[in-house]
């Protein structure tokens, strides 16, 4: 049997009533599935039979409950009841056999009906009209059922995907706060953020993407905070595209950003539920992407990046304190090799004459020019690090002291390089790492060499220039309709209320208003009674 | 959700004037205040400042003038413009006749526009030369390869008129053409937002640090030159504020209109002008008045004499060009981005980016011509006093009547 799939990667078949027929279809579309599991049973009751046909896929799903749930009751605690007798009809509402009544205060409803609101023991249990729905439901480690003169088939909730536990969060380590973080399972992740919230009004709008990965994603929003607008922008965004598979968050972020070629990412990821869960109530999105240990949350902005979840946790002057340093550390991680070329090179005039000096003394055996010998560290550094990060833990730990350590000392004891070098590399370095976010930084150490380059062009003049075009290139830059640079520029949209979390951390109580994410008319977060 | 609106804050507004006025007056004016005024300077900066108070007025009752009769309907009602062309002088006229008046105003606004860029574009040179930017050759645009050296500002600028200016385009907008050049004005007002306090730095050092070089002295007053010529020069100063005209071009944007914020507006100009007054008094007073005179880049070179405390820069003259640099930024790239507005109602079906090209490379024409920073100082001076600033006033005012004209006509017509 051939089957036949649309340009969506969809099947357009019906259930059939004859279970022959979705016996035959389900087969040849499962053929040299080693894990597919199918069973055909006959229900042997009092007044006749029923064929059944069971289906699901093997290490995705909980056989057990299926056992438990389906087959046990239907072949054993039920068998010697009559298939065919009818109930009381205010059991169910629809989809009776024929209407009319058998016996007085009864009425007959059919087979399905009768399965499904009594005979099973389930309470995960959908009913699905088409086969492409109930492959999908399958496909998701899902059990289907498929019963004899019946247009539709049972669904039960029966998952049980390869997973790991929920674990200590890796990349956004704090000392303060809760220590859970995502996994890869969707229901995980969606559960850790319900934990935290327990509003009705928390939604959650489920769907998927990819027509081979068929890859769940769910939105979840406070529906009473997030700007409509922005909702739909969202929705509409993701509908504007199809794509073979979404395996992680990450490609996601990538197709749904606005300018795909700025180095600066327009949407923020986290591997933590308290973060998601606190841009939930500040009126922004969560996306929670199936097999992905990271939410992406919309919209965002670049103080955003700089904003760390223990933040929150500790008192406000030390999150101040922490925030002018990560500050800092950007500015430090962009400008100052660039700076240091740009100055020994062209104007050494402007250095004291000691420090002048210092540099002198240790660049007297260097052979390379100063540009070369920053290059050739940096370089080094960003080699390690990527060594470092594809290795496993421990190796990784020794990479990064052979390389730190030794390869640094010969490099300097070989003139290769002099010690002020290491010294403005591994400031950079150490800078680069106090930046909360691993993909944020990345784009410091990705511009850092354009204005090293542009600074032993240049000098302090073509740092200037990166530095406009990088500024130029932010003011345009913009998340889902909030300008990216917020609240440095267009403040005033939100009475400059956007100031409360932005290089200073404000007291908690002093943050009675909601930042410019939630609606005008929902704004208030705190107050005292 | 808030971007694409076609509309700018009262606080961008304020920092887009109140930086190009900065920018556009520090440069000179201690320079020229100290040659034209000599010894009465002081009462001579007081002159420009009493001299700006009616220059901005005009620009205020002009914009007022304005307000009243293309946004309030002819009952005196405030009405909503029926397109964007309403919401911008010249425009107005330009978009309602259709007629070659309007566009006759429109070139010209363009070509006074593009003069003036092509004296930032010396200026810069001209600053770029105290900045000891490598590979630089000479101070003046005489050189060519000087124009080289200038030549990445100016893409970078470019990049500025236009990543600003490509607002997205809103279907079923009336006089989308016209409105196009001026969409993405919100991203304009952003980059003002983000480099505004960058700009005032060295200038906070001045006075922090410079104050005590002061020698008070210099300033006993005294008036030892006809009034005829006081006046003048005076008046001559007035050249540099000419960017306060841009206020014309970037009310209709605000996002909400109300009287006060203008006052908020010519307050925020005043206090910039006031400010520009006070460090050009300081300078003078570090540099001596005769001193200054004779030094052109004297706002520059004034950083070579002022001292960090605890021995952190030897110098710190070069780190301070950094910002003015970004001052001549600012020039070019607000010039740049009105000509190219401008340029985009004249040409509608033209791309932005083609345009801006248009407008360095005659700007740069220019420059090759008059290449000298002293020289162009001086012809810009007489320019500006003959043609420009008697222009900024009358072509709006001749815009306003063309409207009022094209509006009588249209009522006529209605009436008929």
């Amino acid at each position: 049997m051939k089957i036949k799939y649309n340009e969506k990667n969809e099947l357009d078949l019906p259930i059939s009533r004859k279970l022959e027929t979705n016996i035959e279809t389900l087969q040849a579309i499962f053929s040299d599935w080693g894990d597919f599991v199918e069973k055909q049973f006959v229900l042997e009751r009092e007044n006749g039979s029923l064929g059944m046909y069971i289906i699901y896929i093997d290490g995705l799903t909980d056989n057990e409950m299926v056992e438990r749930t389906i087959t046990r009751p239907l072949l054993y605690e039920w068998r010697d009841t009559d298939i065919k007798k009818g109930f009381k009809a205010e059991v169910v509402s629809e989809d009776f056999d024929d209407g009319k009544s058998q016996d007085s205060g009864e009425k007959k409803v059919s087979v399905f009906e009768r399965i499904f609101h009594h005979q099973t023991e389930a309470v995960d249990l959908v009913q699905k009209d088409t086969l492409m729905d109930a492959i999908a439901c399958v496909l998701n480690g899902d059990t289907a059922i498929f019963i004899d003169g019946e247009d539709k088939a049972l669904v039960l909730s029966t998952k049980r995907l390869p997973t790991r536990s929920v674990d200590s969060p890796k990349k956004e380590a704090g000392l303060k706060g809760p220590r859970d973080s995502f996994t890869e399972n969707f229901r995980t992740n969606t559960a850790l953020l319900r934990r935290r919230i327990k509003d009705p009004k928390m939604k959650e709008k489920q769907d998927y993407l990819g027509q081979r990965s068929r890859t769940v994603y769910g939105l979840m929003y406070m529906e009473d905070l997030v700007h409509p607008s922005l909702l739909a922008a969202i929705e509409k965004k993701l509908e504007s595209f199809t794509i073979d598979s979404i395996f992680d968050s990450g490609m996601l972020v990538h197709l749904l950003e606005e300018k795909w070629y700025s180095p600066f990412p327009q949407i923020q990821t986290t591997e933590r539920p308290d973060k998601a869960a606190s841009a939930i109530s500040e009126g922004r999105v969560v996306l929670v992407v199936d097999n992905s240990p990271e939410v992406i949350i919309l919209p965002t902005t670049l103080n955003t990046f700089f904003q760390a979840a223990d933040d929150y946790y500790n008192r406000f002057a030390v999150a101040t304190f922490a925030r002018v340093l990560r500050y800092l550390a950007a500015y430090i991680t962009i400008l100052l090799p660039g700076l240091y070329i740009a100055i020994t090179c062209y104007y050494p005039q402007v250095l004291p004459t000691e420090f002048l000096l210092a540099i002198v003394g240790a660049r007297s055996d260097v052979t390379f020019p100063i540009v070369v010998e920053v290059l050739l560290m940096e370089l080094l550094f960003e080699l390690l690090r990527e060594a470092g990060i594809r290795l496993p833990g421990q190796m990784g730990n020794t990479i990064g002291v052979v390389g730190g350590l030794i390869v640094g000392q010969a490099a300097v004891e070989a003139s290769l390089v002099s010690t002020i070098v290491v010294i403005v590399v591994a400031l950079t370095a150490i800078a680069s790492f106090a930046i909360p976010n691993e993909e944020f930084s990345s784009t410091f150490r990705l511009l850092k060499f354009l204005l090293i380059i542009l600074g032993a062009v240049w000098g302090l003049y073509g740092i200037m220039l990166g530095i406009l075009v990088i500024n130029i290139h932010l003011a345009s830059l913009e998340s889902f309709g909030i300008p990216y640079m917020m609240p440095m520029v267009s403040g005033s949209i939100d009475n400059e209320l956007e100031y409360q979390d932005f290089i200073m951390r404000k007291p908690l109580f002093t943050m009675r208003k909601r930042p410019v994410y939630a609606r005008r008319d929902n704004r208030t977060r705190f107050r005292r009674w | 959700m808030f971007s694409h609106n076609g509309k700018i804050s009262e606080k961008q507004m304020h920092r887009m004037l109140v930086l190009s006025v900065f920018a556009g007056t520090i440069f000179v004016i201690p320079y020229l205040s100290a040659r034209l005024f000599a010894a009465s300077v002081v009462p001579g900066l007081f002159l420009f400042f009493l001299l700006t108070c009616i220059y901005v007025i005009c620009i205020y009752g002009i914009s007022r003038c304005y307000e009243n009769n293309v946004h309030f309907d002819n009952e005196g009602k405030r009405k909503e413009p029926e397109n964007y062309n309403e919401t911008s002088w010249g425009l107005a006229a330009e978009a309602k006749n259709g007629g070659i008046a309007g566009r006759l105003i429109l070139l010209l606004q363009f070509l006074r526009q593009l003069v003036r860029l092509a004296f930032y574009i010396v200026l810069s040179i001209a600053v770029l030369g105290e900045a000891q930017v490598p590979f630089m050759p000479g101070k003046g645009a005489g050189n060519l390869a000087n124009l080289f050296i200038i030549l990445p500002l100016l893409l970078v600028a470019v990049y500025g008129a236009n990543v600003t200016g490509e607002g997205k385009k809103e279907e079923g907008k009336k006089g989308e053409n016209l409105f196009r050049g001026c969409l993405g004005i919100e991203k304009q007002g952003r980059i003002y937002e983000m480099i505004f306090w960058v700009l005032f730095i060295p200038f906070f050092l001045v006075i922090i640090f410079g104050l005590k070089e002061v020698d008070y002295s210099v300033f006993l007053p005294h008036l030892d030159m006809s009034f005829g010529r006081f006046i003048l020069c005076g008046y001559l100063l007035l050249v540099f504020l000419l960017p306060v005209e841009n206020y014309l071009y970037v009310r209709p944007f605000l996002q909400t209109r109300e009287e006060r914020k203008d006052k908020k507006s010519f307050f925020a100009i005043l206090l910039t002008v006031w400010i520009v007054i006070v460090l050009s008094v300081l300078l003078l007073g570090i540099y001596g008045i005769k001193g200054a005179g004779e030094e052109e880049m004297i706002t520059i070179s004034i950083m070579r004499y002022i001292r960090l405390p605890f021995g952190i820069l030897e110098r710190f003259d070069v780190l301070m060009v950094w910002f003015f640099m970004m001052g001549c930024f600012v020039l070019i790239c607000e010039t740049l981005y009105f000509s190219g507005y401008l340029l985009s109602v004249l040409f509608p079906k033209a791309k932005r980016i083609c345009l801006l090209g248009v407008v360095v490379i005659l700007a740069l024409v220019i420059v090759v011509f008059v290449p000298e920073y002293p020289a162009v100082l001086t012809v810009f001076l007489r320019y500006g006093a003959v043609i420009d600033i008697p222009l900024s006033v009358v072509l709006p005012l001749l815009g306003l009547t063309l409207t009022k004209l094209a509006r009588g006509g249209v009522q006529n017509e209605k009436e008929q």
